[in-house]
């Protein structure tokens, strides 16, 4: 294993992904760096570096969400006084980005997690049950669901945008 | 999408500077390291034995299980952290399963306290209140988080001093992380750190207050109403909503033979996708239409009674009304204002 290669090549990209499951920079920060530590650490043979890769920062993400660092933002964040990076994330989805990206970051984490594998990290819907370890019937039923949700959350042209990728 | 998503992110460019950078700092410190100090480990094993040896009649006693400081398990703290859990998010929740997350964190809360109070890691005072007064200064001059504040005092009975406290509590735990890290000077990922710090203290904790800890999850336990599992019956062709296509909403016979949801969670989701705009309408809070949280819960339905009166709405808000008697008989052992 090309541990250099893998830095230079992966690392702004698990970054992006993990930044979309966390919705917070310095988190995804702090994540990929715990992937890299592991990566570094494992005695693995990886066959598909980049399936490896990212299941290992689903893994994490799901972990920080689980933890007492997320629990604490949420404490704040759910009565509104969100601040810091989380905060000034926010702002900037509310003000500067797509409709489309804002409707994706307000979906339910299930549908949200779906959505970003699918579309973002391109992975089909076995690949998604697999790094989920979810049924494929499962994965399928939220992706539906997922781009229901969406479609009542945006308007008409943005929709026509979406849909017309498939 | 990808594209949409992409825009969302940025470039982040300075982020994969800085980890890429510590990533090959950590890499080569894994590589080379170990040889540079190959030599050097023996010497200082032996130099710190021998300093272990001279301090160790000056120390204090160790620490004995009569004198370890364990922190009590605070039933108040798991009490609101459940039941803000329960009525802060965008759905509603069992009780079981927000008794089970906070049970978690809670034990973990008073792990961490005795853990730091056994490592001596002081508590910044300061810097929580100085957290907490930005906290409430926010909620003091933004009028949505003012109202969601307030609306979840009042349902949950609760002064605002009992929930600063909660807001303290909390916000010390992640302090002491904070001044763990810091005084150790510890290098590489902080959550590496982090994860190890939990660890052991839940380990040191599970090990000296493991009978607290039982009696406590046994106790706390005891507020969930057991109930026999539902089986699945056919939809009754006289529910309104039965016109439409249903088939999420599986219905159960509970022990009065009423109906109720055999996966009352899924309602809001069903809801939203059957009759988006309806709920659009009646939500108190346009800028979080889909958030049929708990707290508006009967600001949505009383919405909802009002569009029953206009006619082109009618069918369409009876229908959610016949869904929201079926949902809130589901939930009612869970949450008081549905009884």
């Amino acid at each position: 294993m090309d541990f250099e290669r893998l830095v230079h090549t992966y690392t702004n990209y698990l970054l992006k992904l993990s930044f979309l499951y966390v919705k917070d920079r310095q988190a995804a920060e702090d994540i990929v760096q715990d992937v890299w530590l592991k990566v570094m650490l494992s005695k693995n043979e990886i066959t598909n570096e980049k399936s490896y890769l990212v299941q290992i920062t689903v893994n994490q993400c799901k972990d920080y969400l689980k933890s007492w660092r997320y629990k604490k933002v949420r404490v704040i964040d759910v009565l509104g006084f969100e601040r810091g990076t989380s905060q000034q994330d926010e702002l900037i989805i509310l003000e500067e980005k797509s409709a489309v990206g804002k409707a994706v970051w307000q979906l339910p984490f299930k549908y949200r997690e779906i959505i970003i594998l699918y579309y973002y990290d391109t992975q089909t819907v076995r690949d998604i049950a697999f790094t989920l370890k979810l049924a494929e019937g499962t994965v399928k039923t939220r992706l539906i669901k997922a781009r229901k949700l969406l479609k009542e959350q945006l308007n008409e042209s943005d929709w026509e945008v979406l849909n017309s990728e498939e | 999408m990808k594209n949409e998503l992409d825009k969302l992110t940025g470039p982040m460019h300075e982020e994969t500077k800085r980890v890429q950078q510590k990533a090959m700092e950590q890499y080569y410190g894994h590589k080379y390291g170990r040889r540079k100090f190959r030599w050097g480990y023996p010497v200082v094993i032996v130099l710190l034995l021998c300093f272990v040896a001279m301090i160790y009649p000056l120390q204090k006693p160790e620490e004995t299980a009569s004198n370890l400081y364990i922190e009590p398990l605070d039933e108040q703290y798991f009490l609101i952290a459940a039941y803000t859990e329960q009525y802060n998010q965008g759905q509603f929740k069992k009780l079981a399963d927000v008794i089970e997350n906070n049970l978690y964190f809670t034990i973990e809360r008073s792990a961490l306290l005795t853990y730091a109070k056994h490592k001596n890691i002081k508590i910044d005072h300061e810097l929580i209140e100085k957290n907490i007064e930005q906290s409430l200064s926010y909620i003091e001059n933004n009028s949505l988080a003012k109202h969601k504040h307030e609306k979840m005092l009042q349902i949950l009975n609760l002064s605002n001093d009992a929930y600063n406290d909660f807001l303290i509590k909390t916000a010390t735990v992640n302090t002491i992380v904070e001044s763990f890290i810091e005084e150790q000077d510890l290098k590489g990922p902080k959550g590496k750190h982090i994860a190890q710090f939990h660890q052991e203290a839940r380990q040191f904790y599970y090990k000296h207050a493991a009978k607290e800890i039982e009696k406590f999850e046994r106790d706390q336990r005891t507020r969930v109403i057991e109930k026999t599992p539902l089986v699945e019956v056919p939809t009754p062709e006289t529910f309104r909503f039965a016109e439409k296509d249903h088939k999420a909403l599986n219905l159960g016979l509970n022990d009065e033979q009423q109906y109720e949801f055999i996966n009352p969670h899924i309602t809001f989701d069903y809801i939203w996708g059957t009759y988006g705009p309806l709920i659009y309408e009646a939500a108190p809070f346009k800028e979080y239409p889909f958030h049929f949280e708990p707290l508006f819960y009967m600001d949505y339905k009383r919405n909802i009674e009002q569009l029953a009166l206009q006619s082109k709405w009618r069918d369409e808000a009876l229908e959610v009304l016949e869904i929201l008697e079926i949902f809130e008989r589901s939930y009612k052992d869970d949450y008081p204002f549905l009884q």
